[in-house]
C-alpha cells in the first residue's frame, strides 16, 4: 500500500519534471535570433538598436545611467548605477523576447519580435496621442 | 477532536499571523530577485501545515487572509494581483492533490510551487499583453520545482512533528 503511493507520486512529480523539459526543448527548437534590440524606460519604448551595430550605449534611466553593451549580435548590461548591479548579471541577450531587466532604473532591453513590434507602434500612437 | 470556537479563532489568527511574518521576512531577502518572481515560498509551510492538520477551508482562508493583509501592508494593487492568482491557484490546486489522490506532502508542495508561477505569469500575460514570458515560465516552472521541494520537505518534517500537539489539546 505504501509502496502504490509511492510509485503515484513519483509519477506526479516526474511527469511535472519532463513537463518542464518539454517547455525547454520546445523553446530552444523555437528559438529565433533577434534582430534588434527595443530599450523601454519606465515602460515606455524609447529607442530601438540593431543588433549588428556593435558599441556602447548609454540609457538615462529613472535614477541613473546605465550602460548597454552590444557586440557579435549580442548585448549585455555592461555598467549600472544602482548598488545590486543584478542586471549586470543577466547576460548576454540575442533571442526573441529575452530581456534585461534593471528595476531601480526602470529599464527594460527585449530583443523584439514580430508582435513587439507591432506592439510599440500600438503604444506610440497612444502615447502620441496623450502628448 | 473536541474544539472550541474560540481555540479556533487563535489558530487561524495564529497562523495568519505566522504566514504574514514569512511573507515579510521573504521580501528581505535579496537573493531572490535575481529572477523577478522566484521565491522560496516560506509561506507555504503555513499552508501545507493548515492543509494537513487542520482542514481544506481552512488553508485556503488563511493563505487568502494572509495574501490580502500583506497586500494592504506592505504591497499595492499589482502586487496583490500577483500574489491572489499565484496563491490562489497554488492552493486549490493543493487541495485537489490532497482530497483526490492522498499524495504526499511533498508532492503537494512541489505541485503548488509550480502553479503558484504559473498563475503569477498568468497575471504577466494578461497586464503586459506579450507572449515573450514563454523563457520566463521556464525558469520559473523549474524555481517552483525547486522551492516546493524545500518547502515540502520542511512542511512535511512539521506536520509529523507538531502533529502530537491538537491530540494533546484534545485530551
Amino acid at each position: 500500500m505504501k509502496k502504490k503511493s509511492i510509485s503515484k507520486d513519483l509519477v506526479l512529480v516526474g511527469g511535472l519534471l519532463l513537463a518542464g523539459l518539454v517547455l525547454g526543448l520546445v523553446l530552444l527548437l523555437g528559438k529565433k535570433t533577434g534582430k534588434t534590440v527595443e530599450i523601454r524606460v519606465t515602460g515606455a519604448p524609447t529607442r530601438r538598436i540593431s543588433l549588428e551595430d556593435s558599441g556602447r550605449y548609454e540609457i538615462q534611466g529613472l535614477q541613473g545611467t546605465n550602460l548597454l553593451v552590444i557586440e557579435n549580435g549580442k548585448a549585455h548590461m555592461e555598467e549600472a548605477s544602482c548598488p545590486d548591479g543584478v542586471c549586470k548579471g543577466m547576460g548576454e541577450i540575442d533571442s526573441e523576447g529575452q530581456s534585461i531587466i534593471c528595476l531601480p532604473n526602470e529599464i527594460v532591453v527585449v530583443v523584439a519580435d514580430e508582435k513587439s513590434e507591432t506592439d510599440t507602434q500600438k503604444i506610440d500612437v497612444i502615447a502620441g496621442g496623450k502628448g | 477532536m473536541r474544539e472550541s470556537k474560540t481555540g479556533r479563532v487563535a489558530e487561524y489568527g495564529l497562523l495568519i499571523a505566522l504566514a504574514m511574518i514569512l511573507s515579510y521576512v521573504e521580501a528581505q531577502i535579496p537573493a531572490f530577485f535575481t529572477v523577478p518572481g522566484m521565491k522560496l515560498g516560506l509561506t507555504n509551510i503555513v499552508v501545507l501545515f493548515a492543509l494537513y492538520r487542520i482542514s481544506y477551508k481552512s488553508a485556503f482562508f488563511i493563505n487568502l487572509l494572509r495574501i490580502l493583509l500583506v497586500a494592504m501592508l506592505f504591497g499595492n494593487g499589482m502586487s496583490l494581483a500577483y500574489s491572489l492568482a499565484g496563491g490562489m491557484l497554488s492552493t486549490l490546486v493543493m487541495m485537489l492533490l490532497k482530497r483526490w489522490g492522498h499524495f504526499r506532502i511533498v508532492t503537494v508542495s512541489i505541485a503548488g510551487g509550480i502553479c503558484h508561477n504559473i498563475g503569477q505569469i498568468l497575471v504577466a500575460v494578461l497586464l503586459l499583453q506579450t507572449t515573450a514570458l514563454a523563457w520566463y515560465l521556464l525558469v520559473l516552472w523549474f524555481s517552483g520545482l525547486a522551492s516546493g521541494l524545500v518547502i515540502g520537505l520542511v512542511g512535511g518534517e512539521l506536520v509529523k512533528r507538531l502533529g502530537k500537539i491538537p491530540a494533546e489539546r484534545s485530551m
